[in-house]
């Protein structure tokens, strides 16, 4: 995987995976940190999948990265999303 | 010459005047001066008897005038008593009042200085969001530096969607460029910063020195700011209309959110968010993107391939959506209707494909198409409506793409049907094998005769 914003994760099934990181920022209306990054997969039809994750620093130094379970962040998530793809 | 004398000199002349007629009478020469002296006599009594009644005049006045001023004396002292009476009945009042008001802000002070500080708090968002503050994110790619030195652990599945590439690539312009914008900006907030700094300083020794004299102190601190940079200065100003308990983030956050409205502003550059919630992000479930199938087609088959004509679902929903004309508002519904049916042709001519679709499929295709680009006018749908239509909208490509890859499947049978036929015959001699096919061609011609 090329680009200077790749890091390493562990997934859920405790696999280790290269991802390229796209954005990582804070949610203005929560101030919880979130991460949109990729494993450059694409479909059939070339579309390519994104991950995005609530990010959580520990006491301890380490990152865990939990899902986004509520809808009305989500919908928020989406929003910043499309902002930045217009705000080119 | 007054006027008594003035009368007393023209009756002593009169008498004179008439004693000259008779002067040679030594008689009436002492009778003359008798009468001149009786009048003299007269007119001093008179005189004496008006200064009299003149003194007598002034004597009375000057006593109304003493009793005036002692009536005003005793008004003025009574009127002062009344007011030194109410003065200390009001004294009084104030030390109850205060007693009072002691009381409540001691019983109630809790409760006051919470709701000040909620009054604060909405004062201090209301600035705020007047300032462009909180609008969506905060952007720091650079902490994907720090990211790269921690273990990092997935706890729970992430939400995942698929996206076009023109997408991504947007997306990462995007951040490229806020990256760029926000080193530009640690620059901008260092100098401001550094500039503020000295002018706080500044600011709080002319204070300790005029401390007595807070307007002194006002109108030196002013002169100061006055002397700052211009965007030091903006940041000063800034920060004094946000007032007490903004955080210096809070404060540069609004500081660019300022620029950053400014320039939208100036640029036209961004839409409203309404605008562009409009536009779907093309969400599927990730069990279907696990079992998408993907269909592998050898290179050789796609270089024998005969010419058709596959229609390819490469182009983002968000492009198409945006790439849709707007349909015409016509005034008149017949004008409308025809519009409408044309709109329809349209959409089942985007059905010649190669593949024969069901009726109902075509159906919900133009529906599908018709919903799209009415809501594409954003004028009658509701956004829950609008997100329907984009759904029933990825319905009908996901059947399309199944069609698709349907009609593959058949052509690579066809393939390797062919390749079949290559290989049974690669031994026959092609002149059996012509007049085989030339046979067949016959056997075809005799056939259509």
């Amino acid at each position: 995987m090329e680009g200077q914003n790749v890091i390493k994760i562990i997934d859920i099934d405790g696999a280790e995976k290269q991802v390229e990181v796209i954005t990582h920022f804070t949610l203005a209306m929560n101030g919880k940190d979130y991460m949109i990054y990729t494993e450059n997969k694409t479909d059939a039809n070339g579309n390519i999948e994104i991950s995005t994750s609530e990010v959580v620093e520990k006491e301890d130094g380490s990152i865990e990265l939990n899902g986004v379970t509520d809808e009305t962040v989500w919908s928020e998530l989406k929003k910043v999303m499309v902002e930045m793809a217009k705000g080119e | 010459m007054d006027k008594d004398t003035k009368q007393l000199y023209n009756t002593i002349v009169k008498d004179l005047r008439t004693k000259t007629i008779i002067q040679s009478t030594p008689a009436r020469v002492s009778f003359a001066v008798s009468n001149l002296f009786k009048g003299i006599k007269e007119t001093y009594h008179r005189n004496i008897d008006a200064l009299k009644e003149k003194a007598t005049n002034i004597a009375n006045k000057t006593a109304d005038l003493g009793n005036t001023i002692n009536a005003g004396y005793n008004t003025l002292i009574q009127s002062n008593e009344e007011k030194r009476d109410f003065i200390n009945q009001q004294a009084g009042k104030d030390v109850v009042q205060e007693a009072i008001n002691a009381e409540v802000e001691q019983k109630y002070a809790n409760e006051i200085e919470r709701k000040e500080e909620i009054l604060a708090s909405i004062e201090r968002d209301n600035r705020l969001i007047t300032a462009g503050v909180g609008f969506i994110v905060d952007v720091y790619q650079s902490d994907v530096e720090h990211l790269k030195n921690k273990a990092i652990k997935s706890t729970q599945k992430p939400h995942r969607l698929l996206i076009s590439k023109l997408f991504l690539t947007s997306f990462k312009n995007y951040v490229a460029i806020t990256k760029t914008r926000l080193a530009e900006r640690a620059t901008i907030k260092k100098g401001i910063a550094r500039e503020v700094a000295s002018f706080d300083q500044l600011a709080a020794e002319i204070r300790e020195q005029q401390k007595d004299n807070p307007n002194t102190a006002m109108q030196l601190i002013e002169e100061e700011k006055n002397k700052l940079s211009a965007t030091a200065k903006d940041y000063v100003t800034l920060r004094n209309g946000l007032g007490y308990g903004v955080t210096e983030k809070e404060i540069w956050n609004a500081y660019f959110a300022d620029i950053d409205s400014n320039e939208i502003n100036n640029d036209q550059v961004m839409q409203p968010v309404e605008n562009v919630e409009a536009a779907p992000v093309v969400e599927a479930p990730v069990e279907n993107i696990q079992t998408t199938p993907v269909v592998e087609t050898p290179v050789e088959s796609v270089q024998a391939a005969p010419i058709l004509n596959i229609p390819t679902v490469e182009e983002s929903v968000i492009e198409k959506v945006e790439a849709t004309p707007a349909v015409e508002n016509h005034d008149n519904p017949e004008m409308a209707l025809n519009n409408i049916d044309e709109m329809r042709q349209g959409y089942r001519e985007e059905l010649n494909d190669g593949y024969e679709y069901t009726n109902e499929e075509k159906k919900e295709w133009e529906d599908a198409r018709l919903a799209e680009d009415l809501s594409s006018k954003g004028t009658t749908l509701s956004y829950q409506e609008q997100e329907a239509n984009v759904l029933i909208y990825e319905q009908g490509l996901r059947k399309q793409r199944e069609a698709i890859m349907e009609m593959e499947k058949q052509i690579a049978i066809i393939r390797e049907a062919e390749q079949k036929i290559v290989q049974l015959t690669k031994n026959i001699d092609p002149n059996i094998l012509k007049r085989v096919q030339g046979g067949e061609i016959e056997q075809n011609k005799g056939q259509t005769r």
